[in-house]
């Protein structure tokens, strides 16, 4: 068991260091608020989603070896995710409207900079439409197909830890799976990728 | 990763290729977040190791604070609630919403106090089944 901050010995004798807490939190930030952003629909909801998965990851799992964090705060993510919908959910029945973070929020004036976030030179052959097409249809898929699809394949879980994280049975993950690809094809297809 | 149909080579290359082009996508859409989202998560990761620097039981109190205003603001949303008109409402266009009605009259007790305890908790579910743990301690195990 290794905890963060320390140098371990690896196969050769070289020094392997274990990430910091705060290399950890950077390698995952991003992530994380494009999977909310993605599941929530809200830019502001998923920042605030971000921001209380960080908080109690740091408050409850940072003692824990380095190598359970990326699990532990995954799990925690889709847990932040499910309950927001369910906060949703309960303030429609309670108030009648669709209330988000971004309901009375000032404009922001730096969200009015250019966004760069737009497919690159990478993407070259495919474009930019079929990279806005591929986000849109990820946008579209129920919650737990996109989730499943996601920690599989963007985090490279295996059905297992998805399972895991998810709080499902491999089974179930097999068929978010199989339905999310069997929608994306489709979204896809005049793309011939 | 292959979820095609095993007896369709098309379509498992057709699978790999929707999958590495999602990679690409969102990877370089993290990347290249706009400096908006960028300084808030900024703030969020410091904020959050400022929180595992100085933790203390005592610094529990905002939470509790944020529970009791939960609280408030749900007892004048109930009585706003009481006043106002329907509102056309389309649930389904807002992710986790889909299904859900609103009730015009009286909320079921059962489904109220669900919502209460809900809308003034500030802690969201976290990690707390053992089963999970042992899990992560099988999985993670060298060898």
């Amino acid at each position: 068991m290794t905890m963060a901050g320390e140098a371990v010995p690896g196969a050769a004798g070289e020094q392997r260091s274990i990430p910091s807490l705060d290399d950890f939190l950077k390698s995952v930030e991003g992530r994380a608020f494009k999977m909310a952003w993605m599941a929530t629909g809200s830019r502001e909801d998923a920042l605030d989603i971000v921001q209380d998965v960080m908080m109690a990851f740091v408050r409850r799992y940072r003692r824990k070896p380095s190598e359970q964090w990326r699990p532990l705060f995954f799990r925690a993510l889709d847990n932040r995710i499910k309950d927001c919908f369910r906060r949703r959910k309960a303030r429609f029945r309670w108030f009648g409207h669709q209330a988000t973070a971004s309901d009375n929020q000032p404009e922001d004036p730096v969200e009015r900079l250019p966004d760069h976030n737009r497919p690159g030179p990478e993407l070259a052959g495919h474009g930019e439409d079929v990279a806005e097409a591929l986000e849109s249809a990820l946008a579209q898929l129920p919650d737990r197909q996109r989730q499943a699809f996601l920690f599989r394949t963007w985090e490279g879980l295996s059905v297992a830890e998805t399972a895991r994280v998810m709080g499902c049975s491999q089974g179930s993950v097999k068929t978010h799976l199989s339905r999310a690809m069997q929608s994306l094809r489709q979204q896809l297809e005049s793309f011939r990728i | 990763m292959n979820h095609a149909d095993q007896n369709n080579p098309d379509q498992a290359e057709q699978d790999r290729a929707i999958e590495d082009l999602a990679r690409r996508v969102l990877d370089h859409g993290v990347e290249n977040l706009d400096g908006a989202a960028r300084s808030r998560l900024n703030r969020i990761r410091h904020l959050a190791l400022d929180e595992a620097d100085h933790q203390s039981a005592g610094r529990w109190w905002p939470a509790g604070l944020a529970a009791s205003g939960a609280v408030l603001i749900l007892a004048v949303g109930v009585g706003m609630r009481s006043a106002a008109p329907p509102a056309p409402d389309s649930p389904g266009a807002v992710p986790g919403l889909a299904g859900v009605t609103r009730a015009d009259g009286p909320l079921e007790s059962n489904t109220a106090l669900e919502d209460l305890a809900l809308l003034s908790s500030a802690e969201f579910e976290l990690v707390e089944d053992l089963e999970f743990y042992l899990w992560l301690e099988d999985a993670l195990e060298p060898g």
